[in-house]
């Protein structure tokens, strides 16, 4: 194992490099450590975005999901993420681009100027987003562990440490030139290993006929409720549009368009390389390995037994970059949520920048150790976990944010409406306390919309300064 | 005054008032024979009382009805029940989606973009 651990070691080194390179730049300014001073191209944005949804869960937990449930409702959960892409490229990339501050928060609080969405946004994203991170690094201390032959919690600690140091310091800078990195680097695996599998065995449609004849229940979904797999579907089409750490990459684009240009671009490597892993990769590893006891363990042991050892170095390496370019982006997203959103409003205008930078690496500390000492025992089927997390996001950001930018009956009222109805009521079926047999994010949807629909046509109108300023967002930015 | 059916309201609804096409940006200049500004003018006040939401161009509002389309025709039932080489026929439609949905958006994107130059 020591070529293997040699790549990975040169892999974690090249991270902390860059890092150290982009400390220059960005701890002396907010717009550089939060959104890269807005200078991102499209090309490095959209291998960016895609390396920043393609998690752990977009490798390890999506053949695992596959492998345990069936590739038709993994391939809900995934379309859902891809179909959510085309939403945010037509709804929200260019108007909030256009507003041009750094997070989410930063546009609701804007829109529905209350305490209750100044804080309670912030808060949830960090509640979501360690969830999600626990989840990031159970896939990388499983990897390393299986392929490396390292303890799963000394790998969780390296892992964890290497990824706080170039966020903490390097900011989005550092993030976004790791995330090309790790980006490429798992497109490159995960496609060239189900195109060594297709080449094997003659076609992807023969992959899937072979291995549904051994397991049939592989293709079938009907033994599921219809509830369950749109639920996923619809928890990830109404996330990607407002969840932080992709929102935060369209406020790093250069303008509207390069935002929008760069989220169709990573859409498409995304759908190609989910459909490679799931429709070439999951059907041959259910037919050499029938009882896996851990189905997230399921690429790692195809690597293990179809490839050399060089390969699986860079199988390891790709494993953690997914891990990592994932978890740097949420890290960086919830360390704005404290920093920025909550610390940062309240700081305003009596600390200097030397502080807030401190404030900043702080957070980003604090918040990395909390998940990675979660992730000493973590929760069984990742990606099931970290959705559910996402559900909160989704439930409670989709309805506000869309609605914000283009009804003009959207209030205050509404708007705090929508974002407190959206999280309670998915919170409440979610953890099963009313169980109404419908998915939970569907509910807290329509919960959420409701909110807003009463809330605007009831409540007093927005003045025409605010109709005004959102009009001119959809402007050419 | 060529409105063309280019700027719409939300869902397809149209900006355009006696000929007159109003819009909100420079995209759809290419298109638009004559701008009028929309803030202030008693036509903008008739036009906000007309409309609840902001304009979107037609073009997005068709792609993001196909999509939400295509969504629910994948979601029907039957298709759980329907198998082909293996697989649930609903697989095969999501697996489609995750092609067409990055496609149309696209193509919506850079004809969009095209029109604005």
């Amino acid at each position: 194992m020591l070529l293997e651990r040699i790549l990975v070691g040169v892999y974690l080194a090249a991270c902390i490099g860059i890092g150290i390179w982009a400390s220059r730049k960005v701890l002396t300014s907010r717009s550089e450590y939060w959104v890269a001073g807005r200078r991102i191209g499209t090309v490095v944005n959209s291998m960016a975005i895609m390396a920043a949804l393609a998690s752990g869960g977009s490798i390890i937990g999506v053949m695992g999901l596959a492998y345990a449930q069936g590739i038709p409702a993994t391939l809900a959960l995934f379309g859902g993420s891809v179909v959510g892409f085309s939403l945010a490229s037509i709804l929200v990339a260019r108007p909030l681009r256009n507003f041009g501050k750094f997070t989410i928060t930063d546009f609701l609080s804007f829109r529905y100027p209350h305490a209750v969405v100044r804080y309670l946004v912030p808060i949830l994203i960090v509640i979501a987003f360690t969830i999600y991170i626990v989840a990031q690094l159970k896939a990388a201390g499983i990897a390393a562990e299986a392929l490396l032959g390292i303890p799963y919690n000394t790998a969780l600690a390296i892992a964890t440490v290497v990824f706080i140091i170039y966020v903490s310091f390097g900011g989005m800078v550092a993030i976004t030139w790791t995330d090309v990195i790790q980006g490429f680097l798992m497109v490159l695996v995960v496609v060239g290993t189900a195109a060594v599998l297709i080449w094997r065995v003659g076609s992807p449609f023969e992959i899937m006929s072979q291995a549904t004849v051994v397991a049939p229940e592989l293709g079938q979904v009907a033994h599921r409720p219809v509830s369950s797999y749109l639920g996923y579907f619809v928890i990830w089409a109404t996330a990607i549009p407002v969840i932080p750490h992709i929102v935060m990459r369209v406020f790093t684009a250069r303008d509207a368009d390069s935002a929008r240009m760069s989220l169709n671009l990573s859409m498409l490597v995304y759908s190609v390389m989910i459909l490679a892993a799931v429709l070439a990769i999951v059907p041959v590893g259910r037919i050499d390995f029938p009882a896996l006891q851990d189905a997230d363990e399921l690429f790692l042991r195809v690597m293990e037994t179809q490839f050399s050892p060089l390969i699986r170095g860079i199988a390891v390496a790709a494993v953690l970059a997914a891990v990592m370019s994932t978890t740097d982006a949420l890290l960086l997203a919830c360390s704005s949520a404290i920093a920025h959103d909550i610390l940062g409003g309240a700081m305003q205008g009596r600390a200097s920048e030397r502080t807030l930078s401190l404030v900043r690496i702080v957070t980003t500390w604090v918040i990395g150790i909390a998940a990675l000492l979660w992730a000493f025992s973590p929760p069984e089927l990742i990606t099931q976990f970290y959705t559910a997390g996402v559900g909160v996001l989704s439930s409670s950001l989709f309805v506000p944010t869309v609605a914000g930018l283009w009804w003009q009956r959207a209030n205050l009222a509404g708007g705090v409406g929508a974002v407190v109805s959206g999280a309670a009521v998915y919170m409440v079926v979610q953890l099963g306390i009313v169980d109404i047999g419908v998915a939970p994010v569907v509910v807290a949807l329509a919960a959420s919309a409701a909110a807003m629909v009463l809330g605007g046509l009831l409540g007093p109108r927005e003045s025409s300064e605010m109709v005004d300023r959102i009009e001119a967002l959809h402007g050419q930015g | 005054m060529d409105g063309r059916g280019e700027v719409s309201g939300f869902m397809g609804r149209a900006l355009s008032v006696r000929g007159v096409t109003y819009d909100n940006g420079a995209d759809t200049r290419a298109r638009v024979g004559r701008r009028v500004k929309l803030r202030g003018s008693p036509a903008a006040r008739t036009m906000r009382s007309m409309k609840s939401f902001f304009p979107m161009v037609r073009r997005e509002g068709v792609t993001l009805v196909f999509l939400i389309a295509f969504a629910g025709f994948a979601f029907i039932p039957v298709w759980r029940d329907l198998e082909i080489g293996g697989m649930a026929v609903f697989g095969w439609l999501i697996a489609a989606l995750m092609l067409v949905s990055p496609a149309v958006t696209l193509v919506a994107f850079l004809r969009r973009r095209g029109d604005s130059r």
